[in-house]
């Protein structure tokens, strides 16, 4: 069996020939860079992801997180990776090198995000929603509240999350109902449960800082009530010192089908006085704000789904080499040698479907994550604009194909390997179960159908006849 | 104090080796190739004396194609302060790199000298000994511990049946074995830093040594595959089966 991650030429293909980011290094925010940092950048994330988070990716799903006397017991491997990842610096790289950042395009970093989500999609949850949490505090917050919180967050003593989902209300953020108070110092208090939070609570870092969607108090009706908070586990003074535990409690564990090792959380805000939270932007701005969070989520849903795929088709393909089984239709003696399966057209067949599905959708979601950097860098501001409508037009879709077919593509990986696929013994089974999670967090498939046939399409559609 | 440590760009150790269809040696295009982990070793052991306050500088030197440039980076990204590229035929013969590195040496008077006890692409664990030999330095193969005293190197080496400690005068060789320690990666921003650090390029010509080869290979080919092993009912059969089989006794 095989213990590669995914393919390095196939990455390199895709970033150097079909993307050409070495065209990037034209723009001035990649001056400092060249085609060997990128490509020793790539290689450290492979060589991390294989050492650190590969080999505890069954052991996190066989032995899932605890809860225990108020606390989450997680296995031990997983601080270590966590650490590994933020030592390297991983969690900085793509910020400003002004805030500490080493200026690493986001197509870069995602690539690098592939192998640690082919490694183990579980553990890399918590730093993947770190870096979502932290791009909303750069872009979103107050500089006094950006100084407290982004830097711990880029070297990786603060980890975050993003709280959307109640127990009530899942896809229709719009009805959430965690409401904040004003406060007198500013700042506000929290009340409410949130559900299903990813990497909710842990011990991994000496702090977590959540992203959530609350109702200030009074608010109109619907999404255009929602407002942004940042909430922290352990409240931080204005030095940087950590102060006092915040109301926030964790009420309970969920137990999963797959990406066991990420926790998934019940969270009580304010069973006190109230968890204290600070604003983030303006009022009842908060889920445009949050959307720019679930965008890039989306895309890194999609990216997290096609690895996957991806994984599955490595492994079914490695296997389908070495297995030795039965003869080809023209073999007549019962005594010559056995194939290896890979010479049946069956298994071709299953094998090139797998191939298409992951492929694909790998290009499709580092073309979108390309699409972003040149929305956010492209120097002639037209090409960034087509960039961005074009990436708004397409964001369902990358989050959607590679989900649907990405759980197609580990469902016959399974299959390539026959009874051994469906035993423990090997990872097949367990990346199918993993996959299962991608059409339904970040917006459901049927949510994203919504967005594009009633959103953006119509959008899109109006805009053209505008124009002609 | 200063320390040299050279590094062989190999083919990186997940690849799986294949043989060319002409014979002529090892398939190298289109292969991943990176640095020798014994030399990875070698180097970390180095940055460890510098970060210990031991050393004041760490050069990295490689012999090989323009494309070991990216080894010697990697080197500088890992905490090396400055690199040295003799630009050459990537199979050189290990007295020809021997000789090459004597006369990097001779440049840049090092007091202390560390390799990898062999490069995992030909094995042949010759490069450092000769390098001893050919310098006058005493030198410590097979390293698992290296301690810095003043003037003298303590260097405890593998050997059969144990190990054994020895203590060497300054300037000398280490090579160094899988247990000595373990390699730390690049950090991202460290990937940064190694780009303005200083790589210089020399050729054999400027280092007045002569490359040609002395060996000829005449051919390579895949060890032959292992066939399955059997049981064996009794110590009798065992002697029969090595001597009217196998044919070694
Ligand atoms: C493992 C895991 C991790 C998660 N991590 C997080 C996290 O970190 N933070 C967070 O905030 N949330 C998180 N979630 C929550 C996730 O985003 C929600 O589960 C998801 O948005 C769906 O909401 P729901 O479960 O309430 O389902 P529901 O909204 O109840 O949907 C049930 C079904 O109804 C369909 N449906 C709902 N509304 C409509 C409609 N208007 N039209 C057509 N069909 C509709 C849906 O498509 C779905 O098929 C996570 C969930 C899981 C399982």
């Amino acid at each position: 069996m095989t213990d590669s991650l995914l393919n390095d030429r196939d990455l390199k293909f895709q970033l150097y020939e079909v993307l050409d980011i070495e065209a990037l290094l034209e723009r001035p925010r990649y001056a400092e860079h060249d085609r060997a940092v990128f490509d020793s950048v790539l290689d450290t994330a492979h060589d991390l992801a294989k050492h650190y988070f590969a080999p505890h990716n069954q052991k996190g799903d066989a032995e899932e997180p605890v809860f225990e006397d108020g606390r989450v017991r997680l296995i031990p491997e997983t601080k270590t990776a966590w650490d590994a990842f933020a030592d390297a610096g991983f969690l900085a790289a793509h910020h400003d090198a002004e805030d500490g950042g080493m200026q690493l395009p986001e197509v870069v970093l995602r690539a690098c995000m592939a192998y640690f989500n082919a490694a183990n999609v579980s553990t890399t949850a918590y730093p993947f929603l770190t870096i979502g949490a932290a791009n909303l505090v750069k872009s979103f917050a107050a500089p006094e509240l950006r100084e407290r919180f982004l830097p711990p967050m880029m070297d990786g003593r603060f980890s975050g999350t993003m709280a959307l989902t109640e127990p009530g209300q899942g896809s229709a953020l719009g009805d959430i109902r965690t409401t904040a108070k004003p406060a007198e110092d500013g700042s506000y208090r929290l009340f409410g449960q949130k559900m299903f939070i990813s990497g909710g609570d842990h011990e991994l870092t000496e702090n977590i800082v959540h992203m959530v969607l609350a109702r200030i108090e009074g608010a109109p009706a619907g999404a255009k009530g929602i407002s942004l908070f940042l909430v922290p586990k352990v409240l931080v003074n204005s030095d940087g010192e950590l102060g006092a535990r915040n109301d926030v409690a964790l009420a309970g564990l969920l137990h999963k089908m797959g990406y066991r090792n990420t926790t998934s959380t019940v969270l009580s805000f304010g069973e006190g006085d109230g968890a204290v939270g600070y604003l983030v932007g303006k009022p009842h701005h908060g889920l445009a704000y949050m959307f720019q969070m679930m965008n890039e989520a989306r895309i890194g849903v999609g990216l997290g789904a096609a690895t996957l795929a991806y994984q599955s088709y490595v492994h079914a393909l490695s296997y389908a080499r070495e297995r030795p089984q039965g003869r080809l239709p023209s073999s007549k003696d019962p005594l010559s040698k056995q194939v290896r399966i890979i010479q049946h057209a069956d298994v071709r067949r299953l094998l090139l479907m797998q191939k298409a599905y992951a492929e694909g959708s790998l290009s499709l979601c580092l073309y979108a994550t390309s699409l972003a950097e040149d929305a956010r860098t492209a120097p002639d501001p037209e090409q960034a604009r087509q960039a961005g409508e074009l990436l708004d037009l397409l964001t369902p879709m990358v989050k959607s194909y590679p989900s649907r077919y990405g759980v197609i593509a580990s469902d016959l990986a399974i299959q390539v390997l026959g009874g051994a696929g469906y035993t423990r013994e090997y990872l097949l089974e367990q990346f199918y179960r993993d996959n299962r999670l991608n059409p339904i967090h970040e917006g459901t498939e049927g949510i994203q159908a919504i967005d594009l046939l009633g959103r953006k399409l119509g959008r899109a559609v109006a805009k053209a006849t505008h124009c002609s | 104090m200063k320390i040299l440590v050279a590094v062989k760009r190999v083919v990186d150790y997940n690849v799986r080796i294949r043989v060319k269809a002409d014979q002529t040696g090892v398939e190298t295009a289109n292969v991943k190739m990176s640095m020798n982990p014994f030399d990875e070793i070698a180097l970390e052991e180095a940055v460890r004396i510098k970060e210990a306050g031991k050393a004041d500088e760490v050069v990295v030197v490689s012999i090989g194609p323009s494309q070991a440039q990216e080894t010697i980076r990697t080197g500088l990204a890992m905490g090396g302060d400055r690199g040295i590229l003799v630009e050459a035929d990537p199979d050189l013969e290990p007295l020809t790199v021997a000789k090459l590195l004597k006369a990097v040496v001779e440049k840049e008077s090092p007091d202390l000298l560390i390799l990898g006890k062999q490069a995992i692409d030909d094995d042949s664990n010759q490069t450092g000994q000769m390098l001893g030999e050919l310098l006058g330095w005493p030198q410590g193969t097979f390293a698992s511990k290296v301690e810095l005293g003043d003037s003298e190197v303590s260097v405890t080496r593998e050997i059969d049946g144990g190990a054994e400690t020895l203590a060497l005068n300054m300037p000398a060789v280490i090579t160094t074995d899988l247990r000595l320690n373990e390699p730390r990666y690049a950090k991202l921003p460290n990937i940064m830093k190694a780009k303005k650090k200083p790589l210089d390029t020399l050729t054999p010509g400027d280092l007045g040594v002569d490359t040609a080869h002395r060996l000829k290979v005449v051919k390579v080919e895949e060890p032959p595959k292992r066939k399955g092993g059997a049981k064996v009912g009794s110590v009798q059969e065992l002697v029969e089966k090595l001597r009217n089989e196998a044919k070694v006794i």
